[in-house]
């Protein structure tokens, strides 16, 4: 039914009469784990980033090379490179966007991590739906959903099944200082850019660094709370920009040093101006976009905690005065 | 047991089952959850068996006090309903199941085997004299061990060409080591 594959591991799962057969194979020890369709309780599929972040990664190590090959001719190692990432890349794009997909039963939750990908979780699914509903009974979604409402919720710590994390509110406030060195860097990669000086190069290296402590503070402070996905994804591309944009600066150097510094002096200045623009756009970008999430956010909870506030004071008064019949 | 997302294991609200998709209520991401019967009929009753009345009853062969409803399919015992276990299909009991697990052609039982035959094709690749030998060895040895549960071809070919490969690589390194013969 599906199969992943890693370096050293692999993992299966197969339909049998009456079971989903799940096989592990680490090196040359291989696992079993028998699902019987009568036991199957739910499957959850839910969707992460993990696609996306291998496609930023690998489509940025792939721009960059055959930006290289553009700007100098390609080379049959750049040619080389660039297949080495393009490659994985395309068949990252191909496969689709990444899953986690379940199987819960009445005593254990097991990770079907050969169903890593939605496209095949979603084929997974539709194939043992009608076989479980053959087995267990047609039930209708109405019914499941009001008798599964008198189940109780899952509590921490108990045995073969995960326990709900605590969410935690908070302000945002590493977050307020990681927008602040974004608007930071774009004013310096600017003036840098007109001005292509000295100084304001190092302001803009420390400027840079910071956002890139800063964005790792941040990214680690937001776990556990109720910090919007959006405003995650802002630390997330804040900390790439902050790792890329020296990468950057050093392979354009290094490809300029390559071929004779002073050949290649106009077209470096270009290429720096180039990658000067890019920063100061997307930490722009970046820093108006998670500004107006972080404004959005702070005011709900706002307005939430009041209608709360509101709501408690009306029930202590109804409390104390009671209702009275005119 | 109430269903967690698989991310941010918040509990998933029952309103959110079996929709084309839905958002998990802690982390936000997206979710498609199938819940089935078996989630809200609870566990299937089993007997706890019939109190003996008559003395000449058959009784069960763990529970003498109670009446024997069963044999085993497999040992042959008298089991009652609270030996009698349903196992794809036969009624076995307790102690043929635990005893399951050492004999390998119960399949249906095994839950972890090791592949030799990919073992000893991995060590036929590393190019020592040792290694060849072990291959060899292990070839012999485990021919007819059982392989893989899910389905395979049928012609054992990782055994032949492992045994191909440690020959080769053994005169070879024969070559290498004592020259031309």
């Amino acid at each position: 039914m599906g199969t992943f594959l890693r370096f050293f591991d692999r993992s299966s799962a197969w339909l049998a009469d009456d079971h989903i057969l799940v096989a592990k194979r680490v090196f040359w020890t291989e696992r079993y784990s028998r699902f019987y369709l009568a036991d199957i309780q739910a499957v959850s599929i839910c969707r992460t980033q993990t696609s996306l972040v291998w496609s930023i990664l690998l489509g940025a190590a792939t721009g960059l090379l055959a930006l290289a090959g553009l700007l100098r001719g390609f080379h049959p190692a750049i040619l080389v490179w660039t297949a080495i990432f393009g490659v994985p890349l395309a068949i990252n794009l191909a496969l689709g966007p990444s899953c986690i997909c379940c199987v819960y039963t009445a005593v254990n939750v097991h990770r079907l991590s050969c169903f890593n990908r939605l496209s095949k979780a979603i084929v997974f699914l539709q194939t043992i739906k009608p076989l479980i509903a053959e087995v267990q009974g047609e039930v209708s979604d109405d019914e499941i959903a009001e008798k599964a409402r008198l189940i109780p919720p899952l509590r921490r710590g108990a045995p073969g099944a995960p326990g709900p994390r605590k969410i935690s509110h908070y302000e945002g406030g590493v977050h307020t200082a990681l927008l602040v060195m974004m608007l930071l860097v774009a004013i310096a990669s600017g003036l840098q850019m007109a001005a292509q000086n000295e100084f304001v190069g190092w302001t803009l290296v420390l400027l840079v660094m910071a956002q890139f402590g800063l964005a790792i503070a941040a990214a680690s402070r937001q776990s556990g709370t109720d910090i919007p996905g959006g405003l995650r994804m802002v630390v997330w591309a804040a900390f790439s920009h902050s790792l890329v944009l020296p990468v950057l600066f050093v392979f354009a150097g290094v490809l300029s040093i390559r071929r004779g510094f002073s050949d290649e002096f106009s077209s470096l200045d270009l290429a720096f101006s180039v990658i000067l623009l890019l920063s100061a756009c997307v930490s722009g970008v970046l820093f108006a976009v998670g500004r107006h999430l972080l404004s959005t956010f702070r005011n709900d909870y706002r307005l939430k905690r009041m209608a709360a506030r509101t709501r408690t004071q009306t029930q202590a008064q109804s409390q104390t005065f009671g209702t009275t019949e005119i | 047991m109430a269903i967690s997302c698989p991310k941010c294991s918040s509990t998933i609200p029952p309103d959110r089952y079996n929709r084309p998709s839905s958002a998990c209520p802690g982390c936000d991401s997206q979710l498609i959850t199938a819940a089935f019967a078996s989630l809200i009929s609870g566990p299937s009753q089993t007997g706890s068996g019939q109190v003996l009345i008559d003395e000449d009853q058959a009784s069960c062969f763990y529970h003498p006090n109670k009446t024997a409803s069963v044999p085993c399919d497999n040992c042959g015992r008298f089991l009652c309903s609270l030996c009698d276990v349903d196992f794809g299909g036969k009624s076995i009991c307790p102690a043929c199941i635990e005893n399951y697990g050492d004999n390998s052609s119960a399949t249906s039982m095994d839950t972890e085997r090791v592949l030799y035959d990919k073992l000893a094709m991995g060590l036929a690749i590393i190019p020592t004299f040792i290694t060849q030998i072990v291959a060899l060895f292990l070839a012999i040895k485990h021919w007819t061990s059982p392989i893989t549960i899910p389905p395979r071809h049928p012609l054992r070919w990782r055994w032949i060409a492992t045994v191909l490969i440690a020959l080769a690589e053994l005169w070879l390194l024969s070559m290498l080591v004592f020259g031309d013969f």
